[in-house]
């Protein structure tokens, strides 16, 4: 038998009324446009996960766990890349989650994607290619959606 | 007047420390004391600190799989050790699809933010869980904030035969 329970709010008790300062929240948004991480080692860090993960799989072909784990390092660097100053990796990172989101395991046409994709993220990392503004990253970006489009498109994804 | 968080504890639980460091330091802009923020970097770790502090607000990243944040948020809705059922969780993910926001929903989550994220967005969030917590469902398959958002007016006959029994706490 399900019942609803109407808990203690303690955190209203607690922090009272008024909301958050407007002043407060400027100076957290501040905090995110000028944190000084080095993007670089941790992005990195990721992409050694990718390319170890598909080796594995070329070893144990085993797709869930490639997908799992493939979903896994990239959703960290569409998260990580542009609170760390690299909207460029969210921006061409974003394409690809959204095509394995919407799988539940990959093929060999999906790991060609996610090789093209690291290697154009490694690209970016190393020429500092930080803005998803830039020519570089904008046409990056356009080749990824029409591959992932393309896959989509033939595999009703 | 604006909230005061000098007595409201919070567990951070992320998968690195710079995003850690990063929400940490936004919390801190936000009014919430440093000394009143603790990590952990793992589900393991993050409930195993869930069951030993006082943690008024929990903030959890989706971390590695296979869904260790959402194995996170069942063992706070759901573990007899947790101390609070009904503590407000928001999950953290870098990606808002669909299908991760039903299994966050359906797991207990209290509210989804999707990084990269704005400060106010987190703001925004911990207002929502602050103003508008939603009431417990318990049931033998789901602990967590009632699922419907809104009151959908029943068409014709309300043919619930009993309805369920509501629990102060």
């Amino acid at each position: 038998m399900s019942k609803i329970v109407i808990p203690k709010n303690t955190l209203k008790k607690k922090v009272g009324d008024g909301g958050f300062k407007e002043e407060s929240i400027k100076k957290a948004q501040e905090t995110i446009e000028t944190n000084e991480v080095d993007f670089n080692p941790i992005a990195f860090e990721y992409l050694n996960r990718i390319r170890k993960d598909i080796a594995e799989y070329n070893t144990h072909k085993d797709s869930v766990k490639l997908h799992s784990g493939l979903l896994d390092h990239l959703t960290q660097l569409r998260a990580q890349g542009s609170m760390f100053h690299y909207s460029s990796i969210t921006a061409i990172t974003d394409i690809v989650v959204d095509l394995l989101d919407s799988l539940k395991n990959v093929d060999e046409k999906i790991l060609e994607i996610v090789n093209a994709y690291e290697r154009c993220a490694s690209i970016l990392l190393k020429q500092s290619v930080k803005s998803d503004s830039n020519p570089i990253c904008q046409s990056i970006t356009t080749e990824l959606k029409t591959v992932c489009n393309k896959y989509k498109a033939k595999h009703n994804a | 007047m604006a909230y005061d968080f000098s007595k409201v504890n919070v567990l951070i639980v992320e998968s690195t420390q710079e995003m850690y460091r990063l929400f940490k330091d936004v919390l801190v802009m936000l009014d919430v004391p440093e000394r009143n923020i603790d990590s952990a970097f793992s589900c393991e770790e993050g409930f195993e600190r869930f069951c030993t502090g006082e943690y008024d607000l929990i903030i959890t990243d989706w971390l590695q799989s296979p869904d260790k944040g959402i194995e996170l948020i069942g063992q706070i809705r759901t573990n007899p050790k947790s101390p609070n059922h009904f503590a407000p969780v928001i999950m953290t993910a870098g990606s808002g699809h669909l299908s991760r926001v039903i299994k966050s929903r359906d797991i207990g989550v209290s509210d989804y933010l999707v990084k990269p994220f704005a400060a106010a967005d987190l703001a925004k969030r911990i207002e929502r869980v602050v103003e508008k917590p939603r009431p417990f469902v318990v049931s033998p398959s789901y602990t967590g904030p009632d699922r419907r958002l809104r009151a959908k007016e029943i068409k014709g006959k309300d043919r619930r035969v009993e309805k369920p029994e509501v629990e102060h706490h």
